[in-house]
C-alpha cells in the first residue's frame, strides 16, 4: 500500500527538495485532520495546489492508526530511490524542473529523482552525479579539455 | 545518455554522511578501493581506512572543516609515496612532503611512487641472517649482537637514553654504506628539529633519511609514519643495500591507532586497543628482513622503540612488539643514573639472531663473558655475607667489574670492532689483574688509542682477524702486557 501512495505522490514530484516539501504539508494535513493539530507554518501555496490536486480515494488510504506509520514507512524508502544530482549555475523555475522530470521519467525510470544543486564554477550547462559517478557536461570541462588550443589561440593576439 | 563523452569528464564522487573529528562516512564511491585517496573541493585529502556495504571510512591527512553532505572526489592516485635517491639527507612527512625547510624535493632523479601499505614478502624471498651489523657500541656488539635483518626491539622507560644510542648508532654507520631511516612517530616538533640538527652536526644526515609526524598533526598521518618509512626502506633494499629503519616510537602509534579505531567505533579490547593492534604492528614489522638476490638482495634491520611506564614491560605493547621481534633491549634509568652508558640491562636484553651471525673468535669470547657475568651475579649474593672471600671469587668479582668498566661508551664515540674484543679478553689477562677499576676509568680510551696507534701494539690489532679462538687473543695480550706496563708508566 505504501509503495502506491509513493507512487502516486512521485508521478509529478521531480526533486528531492519538492518530494521532502511537499510530504511535510501532506503529513501536516493529514495530523490536522485526524487529530486537530494547530500547525503554525501553513503550507507554502505551490503545495496546497498540489495537495488540492491529488485525489479523495489517495486520501482515504490514511486513517489515525495508520499516518504515522505509513510516513515513516515512506520516508525509508526516499533513501532506496535512484536519486541523480544535477548541478547547474542557476537556480531552475517549477516548469523547467517538471519539462525536464517528466521527460527523465518517461524515459529512464518513473521513480527517479532529481537533487538540483548551484554550482557557478561550472560557468555554463550542467553536471550530472549518478550513483556516484560524476559526469562533467559543463562548459568549465569543455575549456579543461581544450586549455592548449584555447591558450594557444590567445598568444596570438600577445604581441 | 552519458556514453557520448569522454572518461575525462568523468569522476567518482560521495558524499559526506556523518562527521567525526578526522574521519568521516561516506556515500557513493562505486568502485573505490581501500587506500584510495579522496580530497574535497578545498583539497583537504582522505585515505580510505575501511568500506562497509553502505559507507567508506575516510580519514582524513589533512585539517578540515566538513559540512554534511560535503562532496569528496577519488584522485587518481593511491596513498603513496615518491621514493628515490633524492631523499637522501632530507626529512619529509608520511605523504611525502619535505619538513625541513630545504625546499621542494630534486625532481631532476628518476622517481617511483611506491604505495605506503606493503604486504611483507613471503618465506621464499628471505635469506639467513648471516652478516653482523656493526653498530660500533661494544656492549651491543660482543654480547648481544644484531644481524643484518633482525628485528631488535628498543624498550626502556624515559630518559633511559633509548634516542641517544639509536642516534650514536645512526652516526657509527658512516662509510658503512648502510642507509639509515629514522621514523618519528608522535614526537614533539623540537624532537625532530634536534635530531635533523645532531645528524647533521655529526656528518650523518647524507646517509639519513627522517620520516616524521609530529604530535600536532592529524593522527591519520601520524599512523602512516612507519609505514611510509617502510616503503622508503623497501626501496632502498631492493636496490640492494643495507637499510637500518628505527620506528621511535610504536607506543605512540598504538595510541593513535587506539584513537581511530574508538573513534571508528570498533570495540575495544584489553588496555582500550582495538582487536587488530596485534595484526598491525605485525604487519609492520614482518617487512623487515634480509632478502635474496632476486628480491633485491639487500637487508632491513628494523629498531623499533617502545617506552615504558616505569620499566613496566609487561603491558600489552610491550609484550606485543617482544614476541613479534627477534630480541629486545632492556634500558634502564636507574642504570643510567649510575653512569652505565649506555644504560642496558644485559640480564633482561636478548638477541635471538645475531649470535649466528658472529665470527667464531667474538662469539667464544662472548660466551665467556656472558658465562662470567652470570657466574659474578651469583657469587655477588653470597659475597655480601662473607668478609673473606676465596681468591677465584674475587678474581670473577674483579673482572665483572672490568668489564662493566669497559662496556661504558661515552655517547658519539665509535669503538672499532677489532678493541671490543681486545676490551673483552684484557680482563683475562695478566695487565689488568691488579688494576682498579679507576685505572680502567681514566684509561680505557687510552687502551684503545694504543692499540690503533702504537707501532708494536697495531700488530696484535692487526692479527685479530686471523685468530680462531678466545685463548689465541688472551695469549697474545698476555704477551703484549710489558709493552702495555711501559705505555702506561710514560
Amino acid at each position: 500500500m505504501n509503495e502506491a501512495i509513493l507512487n502516486t505522490i512521485l508521478e509529478n514530484t521531480y526533486t528531492l527538495s519538492q518530494l521532502k516539501r511537499r510530504l511535510s504539508a501532506l503529513k501536516q494535513l493529514l495530523l490536522k485532520e485526524f487529530f486537530k493539530s494547530d500547525s503554525n507554518q501553513p503550507a507554502p501555496a505551490i503545495d496546497t495546489e498540489w495537495l488540492k490536486s491529488l485525489p479523495s480515494e489517495f486520501l482515504k488510504q490514511f486513517n489515525k492508526d495508520n499516518v504515522y506509520k505509513i510516513f515513516e514507512d515512506i520516508e525509508s524508502q526516499i533513501i532506496k530511490l535512484p536519486i541523480v544530482t544535477i548541478y547547474l549555475t542557476f537556480e531552475p523555475d517549477e516548469a523547467t524542473l517538471s519539462q525536464i522530470g517528466q521527460r527523465a521519467k518517461k524515459t529512464f525510470n518513473k521513480l527517479l529523482i532529481f537533487d538540483i544543486k548551484y554550482d557557478p564554477r561550472l560557468i555554463a550547462g550542467a553536471a550530472l552525479v549518478c550513483k556516484g559517478v560524476y559526469r562533467d557536461y559543463s562548459l568549465r570541462s569543455k575549456i579543461e579539455e581544450k586549455r592548449l588550443i584555447i591558450l594557444n589561440n590567445f598568444k596570438k593576439f600577445l604581441k | 545518455m552519458i556514453n557520448d563523452q569522454t572518461p575525462n569528464n568523468t569522476e567518482e564522487i560521495g558524499y559526506a554522511v556523518e562527521t567525526r573529528d578526522f574521519l568521516a562516512q561516506l556515500d557513493g564511491f562505486p568502485s573505490i578501493k581501500i587506500n584510495d585517496m579522496v580530497v574535497t573541493d578545498q583539497g583537504a585529502r582522505g585515505w580510505v581506512n575501511s568500506i562497509s556495504r553502505d559507507l567508506v571510512e575516510v580519514l582524513m591527512l589533512d585539517e578540515a572543516k566538513l559540512t554534511p553532505k560535503q562532496q569528496f572526489k577519488k584522485t587518481r592516485t593511491r596513498l603513496g609515496l615518491n621514493v628515490g635517491n633524492f631523499l637522501m639527507g632530507r626529512a619529509i612527512n608520511p605523504v611525502g612532503v619535505p619538513i625541513d625547510g630545504k625546499g621542494l624535493l630534486s625532481k631532476t632523479q628518476i622517481s617511483s611512487v611506491c604505495e605506503l601499505e606493503q604486504i611483507a614478502p613471503g618465506m621464499e624471498s628471505r635469506k639467513f641472517i648471516s652478516e653482523q651489523f656493526q653498530t660500533g657500541i661494544t656492549l651491543i656488539d660482543t654480547l648481544i649482537p644484531i644481524g643484518k635483518g633482525q628485528r631488535e626491539l628498543v624498550l626502556g622507560d624515559a630518559h633511559s637514553g633509548k634516542t641517544g644510542f639509536l642516534l650514536d648508532i645512526i652516526i657509527n654507520q658512516k662509510n658503512t654504506g648502510v642507509i639509515c631511516i629514522y621514523a618519528s612517530i608522535g614526537k614533539p616538533s623540537v624532537v625532530v628539529r634536534n635530531l635533523i640538527d645532531v645528524l647533521k652536526s655529526n656528518g650523518a644526515l647524507s646517509y639519513t633519511i627522517i620520516v616524521a609526524a609530529s604530535s600536532s598533526e592529524p593522527a591519520p598521518l601520524i599512523f602512516l609514519t612507519p609505514k611510509a618509512a617502510f616503503t622508503v626502506a623497501e626501496y632502498f633494499q631492493k636496490q640492494g643495500k643495507d637499510v637500518l629503519l628505527i620506528l621511535d616510537d610504536l607506543g605512540n602509534h598504538a595510541k593513535i591507532y587506539r584513537e581511530i579505531s574508538l573513534l571508528g567505533n570498533k570495540s575495544p579490547g584489553r588496555e582500550s586497543y582495538p582487536g587488530d593492534i596485534f595484526y598491525q604492528h605485525a604487519h609492520l614489522l614482518e617487512r623487515a628482513g634480509n632478502f635474496l638476490p632476486a628480491y633485491g638482495g639487500g637487508s632491513i634491520t628494523a629498531l623499533p622503540v617502545i617506552e615504558l611506564n616505569l620499566t613496566d614491560f609487561t603491558t600489552l605493547i610491550p609484550t606485543n612488539l617482544m614476541s613479534m621481534t627477534d630480541g629486545h633491549l632492556l634500558f634502564k634509568s636507574s642504570l643510567r643514573s649510575q653512569g652505565q652508558t649506555p644504560a642496558i640491562d644485559i640480564s633482561l636484553s636478548v638477541s635471538r639472531v645475531g649470535r649466528q651471525t658472529q665470527d667464531p673468535l667474538s662469539n667464544f669470547l662472548s660466551s665467556q663473558v656472558r658465562q662470567m657475568l652470570s657466574d659474578a651475579s651469583d657469587l655477588e649474593t653470597v659475597a655480601r655475607f662473607s668478609t673473606e672471600l676465596p681468591q677465584e671469587t674475587q678474581l670473577t668479582l674483579k673482572r665483572r667489574e672490568q668489564i662493566m668498566e669497559l662496556l661504558k661508551q661515552d655517547p658519539l664515540t665509535v669503538t672499532p670492532k677489532a678493541i671490543q674484543l681486545i676490551f673483552m679478553a684484557l680482563p683475562y689477562t695478566s695487565f689488568l689483574k691488579d688494576k682498579s677499576k679507576t685505572f680502567l676509568e681514566n684509561n680505557k680510551r687510552n687502551i684503545a688509542d694504543a692499540f690503533m696507534k702504537d707501532a708494536r701494539l697495531s700488530q696484535i690489532t692487526k692479527k685479530i682477524p686471523s685468530l680462531k679462538t678466545a685463548e689465541e687473543l688472551i695469549k697474545l695480550l698476555e704477551g703484549a702486557g710489558g709493552i702495555l706496563e711501559k705505555f702506561f708508566q710514560n
